[in-house]
């Protein structure tokens, strides 16, 4: 009889397979048991309308203050000054807006995120409803992380407004009562895209990079939709659930592809980081196509890097350089006395960019402003059924140059925006322009080949007497 | 000549070496401790990403990169001896779960301790060499001065290694230390020492492969996990207590990723080490450098 003795190294994967296997057994324990906790204090919050008293109305948000999408984490805190200077002014009808931001690191539990072990998106959702019992949850951010907590907000009726991302997902009023988005879709925006490649650029082999989730794809069906023909090869996605460096290796292969393949004009369906990290590797390769960002991906002070000069993006907001637009002047006013710490806002009171407004700010206000409205027109009867009623009536009066408009049968929010152009990264001293628009026009269209793009003039929505 | 190095393959090639090599000194590391006190470091990558924040977080406080590298590689050493005094030490002769337990602890313990420390930022790390890839005619190479430096400092590392557990007495003891600690013993050598040494010199390899990674990119304290979880694997390939397997195993899968990537898919390629462990287990369960042992009843 013979046998094989086959060393230290099989008996340490048996070692290892009992290590893991106790570990799984033991997540797996503690997650029914919170389930179990879940459950019985979602029992007793029943009575009433939850978050909301004589005095106070409390809504949430899970959004990520660190990790990877950590540098949105401007756009609640704009929104909490908001509410922070609103409330100062007496509340809403009486009602002083509590305004809960639950770290959520996008749903990647890596990477910097401080949130703690195991936090994720729904966690910090099911904390809210069940511990906080918030009236609304209000500007969630992020398609992958809010694409977890749309059923487990529609289970337990609570209103889900202002998810902060392109995704069509948002847009399911059959499905999802209370579900409503804010930005344009990543189709439409795509297809305004494709509208300036067409006239601009109509030779141009089109590529795109976009992120592995309906983010990306979103934006591809956008583009498709438009009738541009773009080559399987050159549609491309990377995973942002990754380190910095294997995210890297990735991008390397994605974009030595769009440069064999002679594509001259990319479409990036990015966060900022990896926006950044696509502009790097393409001008290590020597690679230098035409970009069109996407506006979530697309803020200069956060891509942080000069090669991003010159690129197309979509803007939804007035020009933060013009300083005579009415609803900057307010943002700047609110951000400079309501923020609830400095350090919500890294570039905008230390650094180089000190003192300028950015998309970010002005998206959260924009929200934070557009929940004002819609809470003010409930009059002294707060409900979750008068919200969502509000929500498909009110006539929002936001700094969006675009108007912010929801109905029965149309919950994405803006349909559209105007197009610009990067043209700094850093701020020129005498003039902080960043983004210059592409002429005096505001482009709108819907998600499908069949709607157009539609161009009108930018609309600026005269300020609330009562938020002046 | 030019057509060949702007070829598919060669880009493959030199892709999957680069990511390889850094994959081999990780699991380097790994067969040193492993060889020296029989433990599977789990915060092997831990370790050593710890050791670069302390080192190459200065980088962004306008210090200079070559200074920020042999700190960061200092703190390794230290990281490494303390650890072994302090954590494994007292676990000698315990059952051997023990110190895998404690080891995956501290993986989590480094990991929450990093971003508790250190803010996060999106800062990349400075490269102290051009990034921008050799072109010829119009075509890329995959190399740049930066890369060819990874790749040289990865290599340097290991022949060092080599030349010290080969050729000179301290590698002797370090090896006699590791296969009869008994016998070293009687005849004089001072084996805690030694396996305090072998920590040491494992973390700051470890360290080195922290700044190697991160360079050019963020700093993250998760920047090592995948390419430790490789690197396990490169040392089980190679039986665990082979260098030169470990080495060779590094390489392999850094090479099949590259392919996996660009013939396949990029969220395939964490499978390739799953694939060259398959294979390796098929053909040699035992490890394809370990000497089979084998005994008749």
């Amino acid at each position: 009889m013979q046998y094989i003795y086959q060393g230290e190294s099989s008996m340490n994967h048996q070692r290892i397979h009992r290590a893991v296997k106790l570990v799984s057994a033991s997540t797996l324990m503690l997650g029914m048991l919170s389930w179990g906790v879940g459950l019985a204090s979602s029992a007793s919050a029943t009575t009433a309308t939850p978050g909301v008293t004589a005095k106070s109305v409390t809504i949430g948000a899970t959004v990520p203050l660190s990790g990877i999408a950590a540098g949105y984490g401007e756009v609640s805190a704009a929104a909490a000054a908001v509410f922070s200077y609103v409330n100062s002014k007496g509340g809403i009808n009486g009602r002083k807006i509590n305004y809960l931001r639950k770290d959520d690191c996008y749903n990647i539990n890596a990477l910097g995120c401080t949130a703690g072990t195991g936090v994720t998106t729904l966690s910090q959702t099911q904390a809210l409803v069940t511990q906080s019992h918030v009236f609304a949850d209000v500007g969630s951010l992020g398609t992958a992380a809010q694409g977890t907590v749309l059923n487990y907000l529609n289970q337990n009726g609570v209103p889900n407004l202002f998810v902060n991302s392109g995704s069509s997902l948002w847009n399911q009023p059959k499905k999802y009562k209370g579900l409503f988005g804010f930005q344009p879709s990543y189709q439409a925006e795509s297809k305004v895209f494709a509208y300036w490649i067409k006239k601009n650029e109509p030779l141009a082999v089109v590529g795109q990079i976009g992120q592995g989730d309906d983010f990306g794809a979103n934006g591809l069906a956008g583009l498709l939709a438009a009738h541009l023909p773009i080559a399987k090869a050159n549609q491309l996605t990377y995973d942002a659930n990754v380190t910095s460096p294997t995210l890297a290796a990735g991008l390397i292969q994605d974009i030595s592809t769009l440069k064999a393949n002679k594509v001259n004009a990319v479409v990036l369906d990015s966060i900022p980081p990896v926006t950044q990290a696509i502009l790097k590797i393409a001008y290590n390769l020597g690679y230098s196509p035409q970009w069109l960002i996407s506006s979530v991906g697309a803020d200069p002070i956060s891509v942080a890097t000069p090669l991003e000069v010159g690129a197309i993006t979509l803007d939804y907001f007035p020009s933060t350089a013009d300083t005579a637009n009415s609803w900057n002047q307010w943002v700047t006013k609110v951000i400079k006395r309501f923020p609830a710490a400095r350090a919500d806002f890294p570039n905008y009171f230390t650094g180089a960019n000190a003192g300028v407004l950015d998309a970010n700010m002005l998206y959260g206000a924009s929200y934070a402003v557009a929940f004002c409205e819609a809470l003010k027109s409930l009059g002294k009867n707060v409900t979750r059924a008068g919200l969502l009623k509000a929500m498909t009536t009110v006539r929002f009066a936001t700094p969006s140059q675009t108007p912010l408009r929801y109905s029965a049968t149309k919950h994405q929010g803006l349909l559209g925006g105007s197009l610009a152009q990067i043209i700094a990264n850093t701020n020129p001293a005498s003039n902080p322009q960043y983004i210059k628009l592409l002429g005096n026009a505001e482009y709108t269209t819907g998600d499908t080949s069949t709607t157009p793009v539609i161009t009108a003039a930018p609309i600026v929505s005269p300020i609330p007497g009562w938020l002046s | 000549m030019s057509t060949l190095l702007t070829s598919r393959i060669m880009t493959d090639v030199f892709g999957g070496i680069t990511s390889g090599a850094v994959i081999a000194l990780v699991a380097l590391c790994l067969v040193i401790v492993w060889k020296s006190t029989n433990v599977l470091n789990f915060a092997q990558g831990a370790m050593g990403m710890f050791a670069t924040f302390v080192g190459m977080n200065l980088v962004f406080h306008d210090t200079n990169y070559w200074l920020c590298l042999v700190l960061s590689v200092a703190t390794g050493l230290v990281v490494g001896g303390l650890t072994e005094r302090v954590l494994i030490r007292p676990l000698y002769g315990k059952p051997e779960i023990n110190p895998i337990v404690v080891m995956v602890g501290f993986l989590g313990l480094l990991e929450a301790l990093v971003p508790a420390i250190w803010a996060s930022s999106f800062n990349t790390v400075p490269s102290p060499f051009s990034q921008v890839y050799f072109q010829s005619h119009g075509n890329t190479v995959l190399l740049s001065p930066f890369v060819l430096y990874q790749i040289a400092l990865a290599l340097g590392v290991m022949l060092v290694v080599a030349l010290l557990f080969q050729y000179t007495t301290l590698g002797l003891k370090m090896r006699a230390a590791a296969l009869a600690p008994e016998v070293s013993r009687l005849l004089g050598v001072r084996v805690n020492r030694l396996l305090t040494l072998g920590w040491m010199l494992s973390s700051g390899i470890g360290a080195l492969a922290g700044v190697i990674v991160s360079t050019g990119h963020t700093l993250d304290a998760t920047n090592l996990d995948g390419i430790f979880v490789s690197a396990f694997i490169a040392a089980a390939v190679g039986g665990l207590e082979s260098p030169l397997g470990a080495v060779i195993g590094g390489l392999l899968i850094g090479l099949a990723q590259q392919f996996i990537l660009n013939y396949w898919s990029a969220n395939l390629a964490p499978l390739a080490g799953v694939i060259v462990l398959l294979i390796s287990l098929a053909i040699k369960p035992q490890g394809i450098f370990t000497r089979t042992v084998t005994r008749r009843v």
